[in-house]
């Protein structure tokens, strides 16, 4: 493949992740020249990894509208940018242990249904009937929000890479953002790089969308995105002895709330993981050979037939860590049409498609439909933390 | 435990602004699609007047090789261009919903007649015909010629997107004039994708120019390109108030433009009428596109006799009737803008206490605090409005005569057919008028009678055939008419030729042959 990125452009994205992905085909599909850097291939990063949960039942309004929002789009994604994803729309489950996670869980649902998105709490009964494969001999009750669901990672990011190609965008892949021209907070050029080649492109926006590896891309700019990279492993099961098919495949994606153990369907077994919060952050995605231990006993107990399935795959990816496990999504003050979108700690993929459609109307100056200045990087000097309570 | 309720209501506020300010000063108009205002539909940025002049110079520059290629060769690229529209019709179709909110079936509906229109143009390039005429002197034959007038400047309103225009464009076209379209500011990625059709299918670059502009550049631009004599025939869909504008502007250059205006159409429903009819045929012409048809209904006059009947049955009708997302099977979807919004929940202030309001659980946008019942979709997320009824209405109200272009209608009553004509003729707008009876005679006494350009007989006020004359009379209008063979007069001027072979000067009424006669001779 010849190097032969456009000369001039009006956005360069970094990142081909769900989030830049998203972002370049919002953009070029309003008609922006966009060119988008990924410094390995297309959903390389963590994307490809997550676990596919696609949801709008969290603690803070904020992520409750974007997650709404992305819903939305998912559930469209056939028409634009087109594409099939295997969206299941299976609703997601937390079962609730206390009494202070019932009551947490229920203000989330005042706050749910006032954004519109219908969930509940339901009883230990309700809960067991919609995830037989749970074992709730100590759940109090469980928050129930059945519009949410599961789909493809990687589908929803090709199928946002090939939107945007088709609407005019340059996607170039195995090419790296390396530096950039910036004089008094103006963005003038980026310097990218595919092998021993290397251009400058002129450009007056930049999109940070480089997931667990934005802090190196940020200080390029002089900025400063705290993410850190943190291990996080899945397990993949074959068909479960004793249990029927076809409810393994009606299973809701089913979260225990207190240690985040999870699991949903997934081909004819399960996915399942748990973020193990004994991991140390750093670039490094050596399986642990203990996870598989871990899970297994929190299986045993929160799941028992899981246990039975044989282990067909699985694999590690980074959440990409903010201090405050929430997403970092703003422009800078500084630096004139430099825009970022990092650190979302888990929740990113689901975030991705809304996120891109935010930072278009960020770069086209037109106000956002759901106003995401609570997740902009100034917090961290003013030490309003986020307060995102139901993490995965 | 903190604040659990955000501070700014999310999702739930209006996205506004169609246009930004971008910090290198440059305009950027913003198309969103109404239904959903969080999707950007397209941006582009908007031209100044000297743009705008450019354009019509490049068109300008364009037309004397376009007038060159025989006409059933521009015919071709007219067959062509309906090829490619009946090949892109589906997309094209989901566009128009996408940008301007139209229902997709309609959108399709919509679509259909440009591609009518392109089949029935493409003959024309075969007739275009002219005539032979004796001449009074031997050795001498006279003849007419349809001759393009010139370059045509073309501004169209967002409601019928696509087959509005084409019915400017295509005879424009195969008449041999250049075209530049100045579409609404509302359907920019439409309008591309249109124009991005005809020069696929063989209309060369500079001889259809579009070119998205606000109405200050359009008019300040139109001054300054009918001044240096580059356009020569203006067409205008839209307002009343505006057309009034473009006619004196035109009238000042000794132009006179094509304007096709606002309506106030009339559904007159004698005592014999079929209500079934009458009552699908109301719902359809004053909600369907959300009223935003120039043929919408105005005002549905009811007989004295079945007014009870029909209110009944209407007012039942419309509360039942389905709005919401436009992709799905709905009567109608947002309004095309939020200034048509606006528009509409000013002109509900019209509304007086001796009217009453049927039709819906609210009035005004949709939203979840004023919900419409059995509504498709997320109404906040567009510019929804609840379909009203206002009954009462009679002349004297500003609703009598004011274009209402939303989903309102006016019912009233009357005793006589007499009475119901005046009603009809009243406000001055002659475009559509309707009227439903069996009765012959009252038939024809309305036709005779009725002001508007367009009656149509148990059949609702809107939905026009791409191959009659589509126009309007007083404020509807200046008596111009498109589509068929009527529009080949706003597009060509007859040209006049004589030519003398005779060798010698002969002069007309002086050297004439006379054969002599006897005016004496009786039987
Ligand atoms: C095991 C696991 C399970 C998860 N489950 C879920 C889930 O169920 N739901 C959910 O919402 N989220 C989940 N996540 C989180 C989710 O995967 C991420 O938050 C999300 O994918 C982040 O997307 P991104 O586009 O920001 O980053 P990425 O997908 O990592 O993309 C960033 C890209 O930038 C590229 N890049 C970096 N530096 C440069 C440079 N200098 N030049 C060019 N390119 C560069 C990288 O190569 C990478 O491809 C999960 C994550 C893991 C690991």
């Amino acid at each position: 493949m010849t190097f032969s990125p456009p000369e001039s452009v009006d956005v360069v994205v970094i990142g081909g992740g769900v989030v830049g992905c998203s972002a370049a085909f919002h953009l070029a599909e309003a008609g922006q020249r966009v060119l988008l850097v990924e410094k390995s291939a297309i959903a390389s990063g963590s994307s490809s990894k997550a676990a596919g949960g696609v949801r709008a039942c969290f603690s803070d309004p904020v992520n409750v509208a974007i997650g709404k929002r992305s819903l939305a789009l998912l559930a469209d994604i056939g028409q634009r940018p087109g594409g099939e994803i295997d969206l299941h729309r299976v609703g997601y489950l937390f079962l609730c242990t206390t009494s202070s996670q019932l009551d947490d869980f229920a203000a989330a649902v005042e706050v749910h249904n006032s954004l519109g998105v219908r969930s509940s709490m339901i009883d230990v009964e309700q809960a067991h009937q919609l995830s037989p494969l749970a074992n709730v001999d100590d759940v109090l009750g469980a928050c129930w929000s059945p519009d949410d669901g599961t789909c493809t990672p990687e589908a929803v990011v090709q199928a946002y890479a090939a939107g945007a190609r088709r609407c005019g965008a340059v996607l170039m892949t195995n090419t790296e953002f390396v530096g950039a021209d910036v004089r008094d907070g103006q963005i003038y050029s980026v310097e990218i790089r595919s092998g021993d080649e290397s251009a400058h492109v002129r450009t007056s926006a930049v999109v940070i969308a480089a997931g667990a590896w934005s802090t190196s891309v940020g200080e390029a700019f002089g900025i400063d995105l705290p993410v850190e990279p943190v291990r996080r492993e899945i397990i993949v099961t074959g068909p479960i002895p004793g249990v029927d098919p076809a409810v393994v495949a009606r299973s809701p994606m089913t979260i225990d709330a207190a240690s985040t153990f999870y699991f949903h369907a997934e081909g004819r077994g399960v996915l399942a993981g748990f973020s193990d919060s004994s991991v140390e952050p750093g670039f490094d995605l050596t399986r642990d050979p203990s996870y598989l231990e871990k899970l297994v006993e929190l299986a045993a107990f929160r799941a028992p037939h899981l246990v039975e399935a044989e282990v067909t795959g699985g694999w590690a990816g980074y959440y990409e860590v903010s201090p405050d496990h929430d997403g970092i999504v703003g422009q800078s003050a500084d630096v004139s049409r430099l825009l970022y979108a990092t650190g979302f700690s888990g929740h990113g993929f689901l975030q991705g498609p809304a996120i891109g459609e935010i930072l278009r109307d960020l770069i086209l100056d037109c106000e956002p439909s759901i106003d995401i200045s609570p997740l902009s990087a100034t917090r961290f000097q003013t030490g309003v933390r986020r307060d995102e309570r139901h993490l995965v | 435990m903190p604040a659990l309720q955000p501070a700014v209501p999310l999702n739930q506020h209006l996205r506004a602004n169609c246009r930004s300010t971008r910090q290198d000063g440059r305009v950027q108009i913003i198309s969103l699609n109404p239904a959903d205002t969080s999707d950007v539909v397209t941006t582009l940025d908007a031209p100044s007047v000297q743009d705008v002049v450019e354009a019509t110079r490049r068109a300008h520059a364009a037309q004397a090789e376009w007038a060159k290629v025989p006409a059933p060769a521009r015919g071709r690229v007219i067959a062509a261009v309906g090829r490619l529209m009946e090949a892109n019709k589906e997309s094209l179709a989901a566009l128009v919903t996408r940008e301007i909110g139209k229902t997709y079936a309609e959108a399709l509906g919509e679509v259909q007649e440009v591609i009518d229109t392109c089949d029935f143009f493409l003959g024309e390039g075969r007739r275009l015909y002219g005539q032979t005429v004796p001449s009074e002197m031997p050795d001498k034959q006279l003849f007419t010629f349809r001759a393009p007038v010139g370059t045509a400047f073309i501004i169209t309103a967002g409601n019928f997107p696509t087959a509005v225009p084409s019915w400017y464009i295509v005879p424009a076209l195969l008449c041999g004039n250049s075209v530049v379209w100045k579409p609404a500011e509302v359907s920019p990625a439409i309008s591309h994708a249109m124009t991005s059709i005809f020069h696929a299918g063989g209309v060369p670059e500079d001889v259809l120019v579009t070119i998205v502009a606000d109405g200050a550049t359009t008019g300040a631009a139109l001054e300054q390109v009918l001044e240096q004599r580059l356009v020569q025939k203006v067409g205008f869909t839209g307002s009343t108030a505006v057309g009034r504008a473009i006619g004196e502007l035109t009238g000042r250059h000794l132009q006179s433009a094509c304007l096709e205006l606002g309506g106030k159409n009339p559904m007159i429903v004698m005592p014999d009428a079929n209500i079934d009819l009458v009552v699908e045929g109301a719902l359809f012409a004053g909600f369907g596109t959300s009223g935003q048809r120039c043929t919408s209904l105005g005002t549905l006059w009811v007989h004295d006799d079945i007014y009870d009947e029909v209110k009944t049955r209407y007012v039942a009708a419309v509360q039942s009737a389905v709005v919401g997302d436009p992709r799905q099977d709905v009567l109608y979807g947002p309004m095309i803008s939020q200034a048509y919004l606006e528009a509409h929940e000013r002109n509900l202030e019209l509304v007086q206490p001796h009217h009453t309001v049927h039709g819906s659980t609210g009035i005004g946008r949709i939203t979840s605090a004023n919900p419409r019942e059995g509504f498709v979709g997320d109404p906040e997320a567009g510019w929804f409005a609840h379909p009203t009824i206002v009954e009462g209405v009679r002349p004297g109200d500003a609703l009598y005569d004011t274009e209402t272009f939303g989903p309102l209608v006016g019912l009233g009553r009357f005793s006589s057919l007499d009475e119901a004509i005046k009603l009809a003729n009243g406000h001055g707008y002659g475009l559509s008028s309707a009227i439903y009876t069996n009765n012959p005679e009252w038939v024809w006494k309305f036709r005779a009678q009725v002001s508007s350009g367009m009656v149509s007989v148990n059949n609702s006020t809107s939905g026009a055939e791409a191959h009659l004359p589509f126009g309007g009379n007083g404020r509807s209008g200046n008596g111009s008419r498109q589509s068929g063979v009527w529009v080949l007069d706003q597009f060509t001027r007859w040209q006049a030729v004589n030519w003398d072979y005779s060798g010698r000067l002969q002069k007309a009424q002086m050297d004439v042959m006379e054969l002599p006669s006897d005016p004496e001779f009786r039987l």
